[in-house]
C-alpha cells in the first residue's frame, strides 16, 4: 500500500491526510451504535423500577442522531475519497506521461509499447482502486476494533485482554500468510507468464500450427503450460487460504476465554452480570473487521504489483541534458572510437568514421552487424559506452534532445500514423507549415495522387497506427513528413524503398526528392542503389571491416566484393523448375545491365 | 464506483449470464458442492450468537452451572472450527473447479481456433485473440472461485437471520425488515438518470484509452518531430476529460451510496427501538432481546456484496461475449464423405469472393497443371494474395469452386488439405523451442537425418551448426538466441521441405534481402519447389520470367495470362509493370553533384 500511496500522492500528502481524517471519523461513527447499545443495556440491566425511560429515550435518540450523522459523514467521506482518487490518479497519469515524454528513444526501442500503455491505463486504475476502495477498507478494519477495544479496556481491562488473548498467536499466522502468499504468488505469476507467452504464440503461429495439423491439445506445449497454470493456481489458493482461515479462526476462539474468564470472575464476585453481558455482545462484534483485514491485505498485495511496475518506470532516468542548450550549426558527423554495449553484448566496437556535410554515406553488412545502431547513436537514442559521437563538431550530449532531433529526419520501415486526418499526419513534420506547403510535400513524396483518390482526400481520417493504408502508402506519408521537416541530416533505411515492390518506383522518386543537398546516411540492402555513395562503410560484427567508394571496394576484392557478386547472382534468379533453357541468357543480360 | 457504473451500461445481462452458466455446466457438481458448503458454514456462523443467548439465560438465572458453561464453550469452539473448515473446503473446491474450467475453456478455445478458417485471424490482431484466451478467460476464474461461495453466503445469511427472527418474534422480524426497502431506494436513486452520463463516461474513457495508446505508440514519431509538448497537451486534456466525467458520476452516485453504506452499518437501530419497547412492556425476555441485538448489528452487512455481485457479472460479461463469439464462430465444415486427391493439379472454376461487402475476386477461371510454376502478378490490392489463400481454405468461397486433382477442396478433410498444401509466407513465425522442433513441427515418423537433410536443402544447416547448441538451440521470442529474418525464412522453408507437400504456395519475400541471405533463400526456394505444383505471388517480376504461366490480376479479375515473352509482346498491364520494375531495379541514390558527374561520364 505504501508504494501505491507514494506514487499517487507525490507532494500532496495533505489532501490525503484530510481524507484519512474524514474516513477515521466515519468509521468511529460506525462504532457509535454499539456504544449506545452498551449504554442502553446498562440501563436495562437495572432492576425494573430503576429503569429511566427518559434515559432510554435519550440513548435511542442519540443512536438515531448518530445514524443521521453517519449518513452525512459517510456521504462526504465516500464522495471525497473517490473525488480525490480520481484527481490524484489524473495528476499521477500526467506525471508519468510527462516522465515518459522525457525518456530517451532507447526506452521505446526496448520496451513493448503494450506494456507501457498498460502502465498508464490498467496499472494506474489498480493504484486508483487501492486508494478509493482498499485504503478505506483497511482503515475501517483497524479503526473500528481499536475504538471498541479502548472502550472495553476502560470498562474491565481483564475481560478486554481476554477478547484479544489469541492475537499474539493469530497475528504471526497472518504475517506468515502474507509471506507464503508472496511465495506462491510468484510461482503462479511465473506459470501465468509462461502460459500467456504460449497463448500468444498459439495465436501468432496459428497459420503454421494449422498447416502442420497441431491444433488444440495436440499442441503439447500449450497444453502443458495450461495444466501447470491450473496446478499453480489451486496450490496458491489452497496454501494461502489455509493460513488465512487459521488466522481468522484463532482470533475468534479468544471468545472462549471470555466465557470461561467471565464465569470465573463472576463466581469470584469481581465481575457483574451486566458487564459480562456487554463483553459478550461488544466483544464478539470485534472479530469481523479484524478477520476481514486478511482479505484486504491479500488484495493490497495484488494491487501493489501494479504500483511496483509504475515505480520501476518512474525510476528510469532520462538521458542527461546539457545545462546550456545549444543547437548544431553545421551538420557533419563523426564517430570517435565508439563502443556501444547492449547488456553485456558488444554491439559496436571501437568504430571511427567521418561524414562530411551534404555527402552520402552507406552502411552495408549482414543483419546484426550494427548498421541500425550507428543511426540510433547519431540521433542519441542511447548514450555510447566509450568514445564520442559528434554532430557539427560537438558531442551530441552537448545538445538538448529537442535541438539534436530537430536537425535530422529518420525514415525507417515502421511508420506510425496517428488516428487523425492525412493532412494532419503529414503536418506532423512541421506544425507551422501552410496548406500549400503540406500539399507540395505530399506531391514531392508521391502521395498526392493516392490521397486525392480517397473519399475525403486530405481530410480522410486514418485508423490508429495507419491501419487503413497500405505499407507503401504509409511509407510515402512518412517521406512527406520528412520533406516538410526539411532537416539537414537524413537517416534512411533503404529497405523502405523496396518494401512495396509495386510502388517501388514511386517511393524511390519520393526519396530522390528528399535527399537533395542533405547529409545522408543510408542503411543499404540492395548494393546497386548505393553505388554512387561518397563513402561506403562495410560492417561485420560491430566493426568497420572495409571503407571506401564502390569502385575502391570492388578493387579491394574483400567482403563487399563478395556481397556484390552474390547479389548480382541473386538478381538473376528465377522461380522455375529449370526446364527452360532461355533462363541462363536472361541472367546474363540482367547482370550486364547492372554494370 | 467504476464497477457499478459499468454495470449500468450493460443492456442484456440475463442472456450473458446464461452463457456463462452453461460454460460452467461441466463443473456444476463441484460448484453446487462449494455453494452448499458455504451455506452450511454461514449457518454455523449463527451458532455463536445462539451460544451467547444461552449463556445470557444462565447468567440471568443464577446459580451458574460450570459444566453448562464448559458445554457451551465446546459448542462454540466446534461451531467456529466447523464454520471455517467448511468455508475453506468450499473455497478450495470452488478454486479447483474454477481453474479446471479455465483449463477446459482455454483448450476448447484453442481447439476451436484451430478449426476456424484462417480468414478469421486475418481480420483480428493476434493481440485481441490472445486477450480472449488469456484475460477474458481469467476474469471468469475470479468470478467463480470467489463469488460462488461468497455470494451463496451473502444471500443466505440475511435470509436465515430474518427467518430466525420470525421464529422467535414476528414483530421484531418485521422491524428488522424496515431498512431493506430504504436501502433499495438509495440504490435506485444512485442509478436513476445515469444513462446519459454513463454513455459520456464511457466515451471519455475510450477517448483517454485511445489517446494514451497513441501517446505511447507514437512517442518515437512525436519525439523525432519535436512535438512532445503538443501531444502532451492532447494527452492531458483526455486525462482531464476522463477525470471530469468520473467526478460528475461520483457526485451523482456517491451520496446515495454513502447513505446506503451508513444504513447497512446501522441495522442495530431498527432492532433496538422496538426491542426495548417490547422488553419494557414485558413481552420480550432480556436474553432474547440480547440475541436480537447481537444478530441485528450484522445482518445487513452482506448487502453491499450482493449489490457488488451484479457489477462483477457485467464486468465479465463482455469477456464472456468475446469468448462466446469465438466458440460460436462456425468452424470449417468437414465433409461427410471425405475424399483424398490423387493428382495435384489446381483449378479455379468461376470463383468469386467477397470480404463482407467488398467484392475481391470475380469470375476467376484458372488451371494450374501438376508440377508447373504459376506466377500471380498485379498491382497491390488486385487480389493475388486472396487467390492464393483460398486454395488452403483460409476462407470458404460462395461462388464457383476450387479443385485439387479434380476434387473440390470442400470435399476433403481439412487435415488432408493441409497435408497436401505447404505455404511459405512473408510473416514467418518461430516458436519458442529448439531449431530442431521448429523444423519438425510435430510431424510424426521423422528422423533426425530427415530434419538435417531438410535444413541442408533449405541452406539452413550451416548457420544452425554454428548456433551455441546447434539444432538444440532455443530460438523464438522467449529464446536466448536471436536469428535474423533471412535465417528465419530459411527455417520456414526447411519446415515446408520436410513436410513434402505436393502443392506449394509462395509469397516471394523481399524484406529480408541482405545480399548474402537473399542468394541462400533463393537456393532454398529452388530445393523446395523441385517437382511440385507451385503457385507464387511475385513481387519482383524478374524472378518469374521463366514461370510456365504468368497470370496478371487487376481489380479482382484475370486480365492477362501467358508466358513472359507473350505478355511482353502486348502493350498492356504486364508490359507496364515490367517497365516500371526494370526502372526501379536500376535506381540508385543520387546526390546532385553526382548526377552532374555521371552526365559527364555518360
Amino acid at each position: 500500500m505504501l508504494n501505491a500511496m507514494q506514487i499517487i500522492t507525490g507532494n500532496e500528502r495533505k489532501k490525503l491526510n484530510q481524507v484519512t481524517r474524514l474516513n477515521i471519523l466515519r468509521f468511529m461513527l460506525d462504532g457509535a451504535p454499539s456504544g449506545f447499545l452498551i449504554l442502553v443495556l446498562w440501563e436495562l440491566f437495572k432492576p425494573r423500577d430503576e429503569i429511566s425511560l427518559f434515559k432510554l429515550m435519550a440513548f435511542i435518540g442519540g443512536m438515531l442522531a448518530a445514524l443521521l450523522l453517519t449518513m452525512v459523514v459517510s456521504r462526504t467521506a465516500y464522495s471525497r475519497i473517490h473525488l480525490h482518487a480520481y484527481e490524484l490518479t489524473a495528476e499521477t497519469r500526467l506525471r508519468l506521461g510527462e516522465h515518459l515524454r522525457r525518456l530517451s528513444m532507447g526506452f521505446y526501442k526496448t520496451h513493448d509499447p503494450g506494456d507501457v500503455t498498460a502502465l498508464l491505463l490498467q496499472d494506474m486504475t489498480k493504484v486508483e482502486s487501492v486508494f478509493s476502495h482498499i485504503y478505506g477498507d483497511v482503515v475501517a478494519a483497524l479503526v473500528t476494533p481499536f475504538v471498541t477495544i479502548l472502550f472495553l479496556l476502560f470498562i474491565d481491562w481483564r475481560m478486554a485482554l481476554a477478547v484479544i488473548v489469541t492475537a499474539p498467536l493469530a497475528v504471526p499466522v497472518l504475517m506468515l500468510s502474507q509471506k507464503v502468499g508472496a511465495y506462491f504468488a510468484k510461482k503462479q505469476m511465473a506459470a501465468r507468464n509462461d502460459s500467456i507467452s504460449r497463448m500468444l504464440e498459439y495465436a501468432q503461429g496459428i497459420q503454421d500450427i494449422k498447416a502442420f495439423n497441431l491444433t488444440g491439445a495436440k499442441f503439447q506445449r500449450l497444453d502443458n503450460s495450461l495444466k501447470a497454470l491450473r496446478e499453480a493456481g489451486i496450490r496458491f489458493e489452497a496454501a494461502i487460504g489455509s493460513l488465512v482461515v487459521t488466522y481468522q479462526m484463532m482470533l475468534e476462539l479468544s471468545f472462549t476465554t471470555i466465557l470461561l474468564l467471565g464465569t470465573f470472575l463472576l463466581a469470584q464476585g469481581t465481575l457483574d452480570v451486566p458487564t459480562f453481558l456487554i463483553f459478550l455482545v461488544a466483544g464478539y462484534s470485534l472479530y469481523r473487521p479484524l478477520q476481514a483485514l486478511a482479505v484486504f491485505l491479500g488484495e493490497l498485495r495484488f494491487m501493489s504489483l501494479a504500483a511496483e511496475r509504475i515505480l520501476k518506470v518512474l525510476d528510469v532516468k532520462p538521458l542527461p541534458e546539457p545545462d546550456i542548450p545549444q543547437a548544431p550549426e553545421s551538420f557533419d558527423i563523426e564517430f570517435k572510437n565508439v563502443t556501444f554495449r547492449y547488456g553485456d553484448q558488444d554491439v559496436l566496437q571501437n568504430v571511427s568514421f567521418k561524414i562530411p556535410e551534404k555527402s552520402m554515406t552507406a552502411l552495408v553488412g549482414p543483419s546484426g552487424s550494427g548498421k541500425t545502431t550507428i543511426t540510433n547513436l547519431i540521433a542519441r537514442f542511447w548514450d555510447v559506452n566509450e568514445g564520442d559521437v559528434l554532430v557539427g563538431g560537438q558531442n551530441v550530449q552537448a545538445y538538448t534532445a529537442e535541438n539534436l532531433l530537430a536537425s535530422m529526419s529518420a525514415i525507417f520501415q515502421d511508420v506510425y500514423l496517428f488516428h487523425d486526418t492525412i493532412y494532419n499526419n503529414i503536418k506532423v513534420g512541421n506544425q507551422n507549415a501552410s496548406w500549400e506547403e503540406v500539399i507540395a510535400a505530399a506531391q514531392a513524396a508521391q502521395c498526392h495522387e493516392f490521397v486525392t483518390k480517397l473519399p475525403d482526400g486530405y481530410e480522410t481520417v486514418v485508423g490508429e497506427g495507419g491501419s487503413t493504408l497500405s505499407g507503401g502508402e504509409k511509407q510515402r506519408i512518412s517521406i512527406a513528413r520528412a520533406i516538410l521537416k526539411d532537416a539537414p541530416i537524413i537517416l534512411l533505411d533503404e529497405a523502405t524503398a523496396s518494401l512495396d515492390p509495386e510502388n517501388e518506383a514511386q517511393i524511390q522518386a519520393a526519396i530522390g526528392q528528399l535527399v537533395q543537398s542533405k547529409t545522408l546516411i543510408v542503411i543499404a540492402h540492395r548494393l546497386s542503389t548505393i553505388a554512387n555513395a561518397n563513402q561506403i562503410l562495410v560492417l561485420e560484427k560491430g566493426s568497420i571491416v572495409e571503407r571506401g567508394t564502390h569502385d575502391d571496394l570492388l578493387a579491394a576484392d574483400g567482403l563487399y566484393t563478395n556481397l556484390w557478386k552474390q547479389q548480382s547472382r541473386a538478381r538473376g534468379w528465377k522461380f522455375s523448375h529449370g526446364r527452360k533453357k532461355e533462363g541462363a541468357s536472361q541472367i546474363k543480360t540482367s547482370v550486364e545491365r547492372e554494370k | 464506483m467504476k464497477r457499478q457504473i459499468e454495470n449500468m451500461n450493460e443492456t442484456d445481462p440475463k442472456m450473458q449470464k446464461t452463457t456463462l452458466f452453461s460454460l460452467a455446466k461441466q463443473h456444476r457438481g463441484k460448484l453446487s458442492l462449494s455453494a452448499g458448503l458455504s451455506v452450511l458454514s454461514a449457518a454455523l456462523s449463527l451458532i455463536p450468537f445462539y451460544v451467547i443467548y444461552l449463556i445470557a439465560l444462565e447468567l440471568l438465572a443464577p446459580p451458574i452451572e460450570q459444566s453448562r458453561v464448559w458445554q457451551l464453550v465446546w459448542v462454540f469452539t466446534g461451531a467456529v472450527i466447523g464454520r471455517f473448515l467448511l468455508y475453506y473446503i468450499a473455497l478450495v473446491v470452488s478454486h479447483i473447479s474454477a481453474f479446471s474450467l479455465l483449463y477446459d475453456l482455454r483448450i476448447s478455445l484453442a481447439q476451436r481456433l484451430g478449426e476456424l478458417p484462417l480468414g478469421f485471424f486475418s481480420q483480428r490482431t493476434t493481440g485481441s485473440i490472445k486477450k480472449v484466451l488469456s484475460e477474458d478467460v481469467e476474469q471468469i476464474e475470479l468470478f467463480i472461485a470467489h463469488h460462488v461461495p461468497d455470494l451463496a453466503a451473502a444471500i443466505v445469511t440475511p435470509i436465515m437471520t430474518i427467518g430466525l427472527f420470525f421464529v422467535l418474534d414476528w414483530r421484531m422480524a418485521l422491524a428488522a425488515l424496515v431498512p431493506i426497502p430504504i436501502a433499495f431506494v438509495f440504490i435506485s436513486r444512485m442509478t436513476q438518470g445515469l444513462d446519459k452520463v454513463t454513455a459520456e463516461y464511457h466515451n471519455s474513457l475510450e477517448n483517454m484509452n485511445g489517446t494514451i495508446v497513441e501517446y505511447v505508440r507514437g512517442m518515437p514519431v512525436i519525439k523525432v518531430f519535436n512535438q512532445t509538448v503538443d501531444s502532451f497537451t492532447r494527452f492531458q486534456s483526455s486525462v482531464y476529460g476522463y477525470r471530469e466525467l468520473a467526478t460528475q458520476i461520483t457526485k451523482k452516485m456517491a451520496p446515495p451510496y454513502g447513505y446506503f453504506l451508513a444504513l447497512v452499518g446501522s441495522g442495530l437501530f431498527f432492532v433496538l427501538t422496538p426491542g426495548v419497547w417490547l422488553y419494557l412492556r414485558g413481552e420480550l425476555s432480556l436474553p432474547l432481546l440480547l440475541l436480537f441485538l447481537i444478530l441485528g448489528s450484522g445482518y445487513l452487512l452482506p448487502l453491499p456484496q450482493v449489490i457488488g455481485f451484479g457489477s462483477t457479472i457485467s464486468n465479465i460479461n463482455e469477456g464472456v461475449g468475446r469468448i462466446d463469439k469465438v466458440l460460436q464462430h462456425p468452424p470449417i465444415e468437414a465433409p461427410a464423405q471425405p475424399r483424398v486427391p490423387e493428382r495435384y493439379d489446381v483449378e479455379f472454376r468461376d470463383v468469386g469472393f467477397a470480404y463482407g461487402e467488398k467484392q475481391v475476386l470475380r469470375h476467376i477461371n484458372l488451371q494450374v497443371a501438376e508440377g508447373t510454376v504459376t506466377a500471380l502478378v498485379g498491382p497491390s490490392g488486385a487480389g493475388k494474395t486472396t487467390m492464393a489463400r483460398l486454395i488452403p481454405r483460409f476462407w470458404d468461397i460462395h461462388e464457383g469452386e476450387i479443385l485439387i486433382g479434380g476434387i473440390n477442396v470442400k470435399e476433403m478433410m481439412p487435415e488432408t488439405l493441409m497435408d497436401k498444401v505447404a505455404f511459405v509466407f512473408q510473416d514467418i513465425f518461430m516458436f519458442t523451442d529448439t531449431v530442431y522442433e521448429n523444423i519438425r513441427m510435430g510431424l510424426p515418423d521423422v528422423t533426425e537425418a530427415d530434419v538435417i537433410a531438410a535444413a541442408q536443402a533449405a541452406q539452413a544447416h550451416e548457420f544452425v551448426e554454428k548456433l551455441p547448441q546447434g539444432y538444440q538451440t532455443v530460438i523464438g521470442e522467449g529464446g536466448q538466441t536471436h536469428i535474423s529474418g533471412g535465417e528465419k525464412q530459411r527455417i520456414s522453408i526447411a519446415r515446408a521441405i520436410l513436410k513434402n507437400a505436393p502443392i506449394i504456395i509462395l509469397d516471394e519475400a523481399t524484406a529480408f534481402a541482405d545480399p548474402e541471405n537473399e542468394a541462400k533463400i533463393q537456393e532454398a526456394f529452388s530445393q523446395l519447389m523441385h517437382d511440385k505444383t507451385v503457385i507464387v505471388i511475385a513481387h519482383r517480376l524478374s524472378s518469374i520470367t521463366d514461370a510456365d504461366q504468368i497470370v496478371v490480376i487487376n481489380e479482382g479479375q484475370i486480365v492477362e495470362r501467358g508466358q513472359h515473352e507473350q505478355l511482353l509482346a502486348k502493350p498492356a498491364l504486364y508490359k507496364r509493370l515490367w517497365e516500371a520494375h526494370t526502372a526501379a531495379q536500376d535506381w540508385s541514390f543520387q546526390m546532385e553533384d553526382r548526377r552532374e558527374r555521371q552526365k559527364h561520364e555518360g
